[in-house]
């Protein structure tokens, strides 16, 4: 049974996550629905998002009887309600033995919530616990502490912070030897399965870690057990070390994408993995050719001509990369750095060269009326007259510094972009 | 009758050891020798039967053994024989020394008849057995036992046998039948009837294997193994070996593999285990032969692999031929190896090498050569040829190396010799020029090869496609960059998806054996500055903004 093993809110997610997504028959939906109406009765936790819809497609002439809640907490989450639950949670008296399943329910709920900043305090406190102490703890203690470790991780990978989340992983991979064997196994009650987290994991990787790494990543020898656990990973790193781009793509699209398609965790930040790991292969092609056509692309990687072009035409244009798209060919097309910033600098030198063309006439007429003032040697008219000048020069000098900045701001500019340039291969 | 007692006290004394050990090491060999002759001479009456009971047993025994160094075997049998008949029934201790002593004689003549290969009656042996199992049990370091159901002269995964090996095997099997209740017998009738198997339908039977990988390390307290623990491991790792070299694969992989670590944990500890010669040369060949189908990328341990086992069989097998299929094998893995590793590692000649030298008349060395200088020379075409000239068995096994082999020899010659002399070359012409085979190379498989050596840092000179064209361009002038944003200039989220994308790659290598520093490394290269080809240092700014300046006027006064 798919959703065996799960309980209170996850197994609602997951059963909703399924029905939304359409998977099974019609009469498996209308099943899975029903059985969760029931389940939602019988802990008499009705208070769903969800609800209208589950009674949509569930078939009831009656509902059945809701009984009483047992647990608020349950309550809450089932409802969304989850800043509340947290707060029930964390009100709770809580025994120092039983420190770390508690804050690993905290966790799930803020997993659920997608609530990321609580989760960095999480964090935070979880550092607090160091290894010595972690080494004092019993067996359940310990675990649900590797627990919150992995959901810490996981929710890495759906804040699309790939690097971040591989670089967790495999700290935690390595620091805590207990950690290889926890994951070969599945917990009897689930929220986030061990596969998940690998998946997660191993989507990570593929991103985090730059093409021309992938070699390096796969001798490195600590990590020679960890093969066996998540031999897909290893497959897909040696698919991309041949450059067989295409078999890789079709397990990218086929099996990895349907189970990160059906798990309600995996699917929350897919979309946009899905997509990055095809611009990581197209900027790599980019990167070797100076021609190359749309066509042959979707070909060699077997993905959709029209969507080639969609997402290579994004990447040019959101990574100004140097390229243009004509027709079925992507061309690379040399440009300065300073083109698109010559018409405003041309407008400067206009609007600069007409103000001291105006500046200089006006000091012309104020030459013109010194002097005539002197020669009229007016001591009264010429203070006066004195006063007027000085204020108009200032006013005069602090536009005319305006507009110098503008042509240093400039120069900033290009002096960054001098470190833009070039990648080699 | 002092001369009597005399010697029998110099018997006494010897015995101690001939009890524990039965082969007949030289000093005790002298001394039956010796006595035994002494007896013949005086023991001219042993037919005249009233004279018999008063023959000591010991007399008997050594005439017995007289009878079989002269391999009179028929005297020896009825000598023996005549001696357990005295003595039956007798609990006197000196009875049931001597008693036993010739019983287990009586096994070693019969052993030894087996090992001249003239195949003795069974109805001389199985009474023996039965009788010296009945009145002194089976003790399992006792070496009669393995003298007797020795298994056959080489290895499993031979070509040839000596041709009676068959029919001694199933007397062997036919004299173990009163035996069988005993937990080792049943080890050494599985040894004996895997044999059988492969010396009759040349088929294992891989249910005995099982029990005997099971028996063998079952207890696995690291204790050390006993003789014949140690030749069942010999006889698996035979068995396996022979399954690759007769089929090219290796069905239950994951219990090979298991089992070479157990056998190689062993080998590190027991000196019983590594020192005995036919596993110190399987060991390695069969680790070989696991990377091999594991097509692991390690030839450096390959190569190692299969010179431990070279050298290995040269102890074994005396002056080189390179005949039997498993040395052509081994030669053959050891030279595609050091072709593989020879701009790695070049400097030994490996037909320098006494191991290969000495067979360097031989076809199979010859060709060899040839294969090698071709490669080091980079004359691909000339190297498919010679690599075709070898035994079709080999090349099918070692497929995996001859394609790598192929591979390399391509990626070399395209970044030393066509690299380097072209700044522009079309696809199509550097297919011909990386030509192997017969097989034409094809398009994709040479764009393949580019891309390829970038991911292995192979890519000794930078290069550009034109794949609307099919052109390469060689050289750093084709070096031009990428994007017109600067790594400085992005938010985070941007940064973090450039950086994935690989957007500021470098293209250094990370060798780390350990995960968090290269993790480190690949951290401070997200967030530090883009050490890409065209990164300038701040010295040299100023002169690039000049130069900026320059374009800058150019594009204006266009």
């Amino acid at each position: 049974m798919m959703f065996q093993g799960f309980e209170g809110a996850i197994l609602v997610e997951r059963v909703n996550h399924f029905i939304c997504k359409e998977y099974g028959s019609e009469q498996e939906r209308k099943k899975w629905a029903e059985d969760i109406i029931k389940y939602l009765c019988d802990i008499g936790c009705v208070n769903t998002p969800h609800w209208n819809k589950l009674l949509d497609i569930g078939d009831f002439e009656t509902l059945p009887e809701v009984s009483p809640c047992e647990s608020l907490i349950l309550q809450k989450t089932i409802a969304h309600e989850y800043a509340e639950a947290v707060a029930l949670l964390e009100t709770n008296d809580i025994a120092i033995a039983t420190h770390c399943r508690n804050l690993e329910a905290i966790t799930e709920i803020l997993i659920l919530d997608r609530n990321f900043r609580e989760l960095e305090e999480i964090e935070y406190q979880i550092t607090g616990i160091n290894f010595s102490r972690q080494e004092s703890l019993g067996e359940q203690e310990a675990n649900a502490l590797r627990r919150i470790k992995l959901l810490l991780c996981a929710s890495l990978y759906l804040r699309g912070k790939y690097f971040d989340c591989s670089n967790c992983f495999f700290k935690l991979l390595t620091n805590d030897h207990k950690m290889m064997d926890f994951l070969s196994q599945e917990a009897p009650k689930k929220f986030l399965t061990n596969s998940e987290v690998l998946m997660m994991v191993q989507i990570s990787t593929l991103l985090a870690i730059p093409l021309d790494n992938y070699e390096d990543f796969t001798h490195i020898e600590e990590l020679v057990p960890f093969q066996k656990v998540c031999p897909s990973l290893y497959h897909c790193l040696r698919l991309l070390i041949n450059t067989s781009f295409g078999k890789f793509f079709q397990l990218w699209h086929g099996d990895i994408n349907e189970q990160c398609d059906q798990s309600f965790f995996l699917d929350q930040n897919w979309g946009a993995a899905q997509c990055m790991m095809r611009e990581k292969i197209y900027f790599f092609y980019l990167r070797v050719s100076n021609y190359i056509e749309i066509s042959y692309l979707s070909r060699i990687l077997g993905i959709e001509e029209s969507l080639v072009k969609k997402e290579v035409e994004n990447l040019i244009n959101s990574m100004h990369l140097s390229f243009e798209i004509q027709g079925d060919t992507v061309r690379y097309k040399r440009s300065f750095f300073l083109e698109n910033v010559v018409s405003q600098l041309q407008l400067n030198e206009k609007s600069i060269l007409s103000k001291l063309e105006s500046q200089r006439l006006r000091n012309r007429e104020m030459r013109d009326l010194l002097q005539s003032m002197i020669i009229g040697n007016d001591e009264n008219n010429r203070s006066i007259a004195g006063d007027a000048l000085l204020r108009s020069d200032r006013r005069e000098l602090s536009r005319e510094d305006s507009e110098m900045m503008d042509v240093d701001e400039i120069n900033d500019v290009s002096d960054m972009d001098n470190q833009s340039v070039e990648i080699g291969n | 009758m002092s001369d009597d007692e005399e010697n029998y006290d110099d018997f006494m004394m010897s015995d101690d050891d001939g009890m524990v050990e039965m082969e007949d090491d030289d000093e005790d060999e002298e001394n039956i020798a010796g006595s035994g002759s002494q007896n013949g001479e005086s023991g001219n009456d042993i037919s005249d039967s009233s004279e018999i009971n008063r023959q000591s047993l010991e007399d008997l025994y050594e005439m017995g053994v007289y009878y079989g160094e002269e391999q009179d075997w028929i005297k020896a049998q009825t000598t023996l024989r005549k001696l357990v008949d005295i003595s039956e029934g007798d609990t006197d201790e000196d009875a049931v020394h001597w008693r036993h002593k010739s019983l287990l004689q009586i096994l070693h003549h019969w052993a030894l008849r087996m090992h001249y290969n003239d195949l003795p009656q069974l109805d001389e042996v199985i009474p023996a057995c039965k009788e010296l199992v009945r009145q002194f049990g089976i003790q399992n370091d006792d070496k009669i036992w393995s003298e007797i159901y020795t298994t056959p002269r080489g290895f499993l995964f031979d070509d040839e046998f000596e041709p009676l090996a068959l029919p001694r095997i199933e007397l062997q099997l036919k004299c173990m039948e009163p035996l069988l209740i005993d937990e080792t017998m049943q080890l050494r009738h599985n040894v004996l009837s895997i044999w059988q198997n492969r010396l009759k339908s040349n088929r294992i039977d891989e249910s005995r294997i099982n029990f005997l990988e099971s028996h063998c390390f079952n207890n696995d307290d690291g204790k050390e193994l006993d003789t014949l623990h140690v030749e069942i491991v010999n006889l698996i790792l035979q068995c396996y070996i022979h399954e690759f070299m007769s089929t090219g694969k290796i069905n239950s992989m994951a219990k090979f593999s298991q089992f070479l670590v157990k056998v190689e944990s062993h080998a590190n500890r027991s000196l019983a285990v590594s020192q005995t010669l036919g596993i110190m040369m399987q060991l390695p060949l069969a680790q070989a032969i696991e990377q091999v189908l594991q097509k692991s990328p390690d030839t450096k341990r390959l190569q190692q692999l299969f010179w431990s086992s070279l050298r290995q069989v040269e102890e074994i097998g005396g002056p080189q031929k390179f005949s039997s299929r498993l040395e052509e094998f081994i030669l053959c893995g050891f030279i595609f190896c050091s072709m593989i590793m020879y701009r790695e590692n070049g400097k030994v000649n490996p037909f320098d090498l006494e191991q290969v030298k000495v067979g360097r008349e031989m076809e199979i060395v010859q060709i060899l050569q040839d294969c090698y200088y071709n490669f080091v020379q980079l004359k691909l075409s000339q190297l498919g040829i010679s690599i075709n000239k070898l035994p079709i068995g080999v090349l099918t096994l070692l497929d995996v190396l001859v394609k790598e082999i192929y591979q390399v020899a391509q990626i070399t010659k395209l970044w030393e010799s066509v690299a380097p002399l072209f700044s522009c070359i079309s696809l199509r012409d550097l297919q011909k020029e990386l030509q192997v085979s017969q097989i034409p190379v094809t398009r994709d498989h040479i764009l393949t090869i580019l891309m390829t050596s970038i991911m292995k840092d192979r890519a000794a000179v930078y290069y550009k496609l034109d794949l609307k064209r099919d052109l390469v361009y060689f050289g750093n002038e084709n070096k031009v960059p990428l994007s017109l944003c600067a790594k400085q200039s992005l938010t985070l989220g941007e940064l973090e998806r450039s950086n994935d994308i690989g957007m500021w790659h470098s293209t250094r290598k990370i060798k780390h054996k350990d995960t968090n520093a290269f993790f480190q490394d690949l951290q401070k290269q997200r967030v530090g500055e883009y050490e890409g080809g065209s990164f300038q240092p701040r010295s040299s700014q100023d002169s690039l903004i000049h130069e900026l300046a320059l374009q800058a006027a150019r594009v204006w006064s266009s």
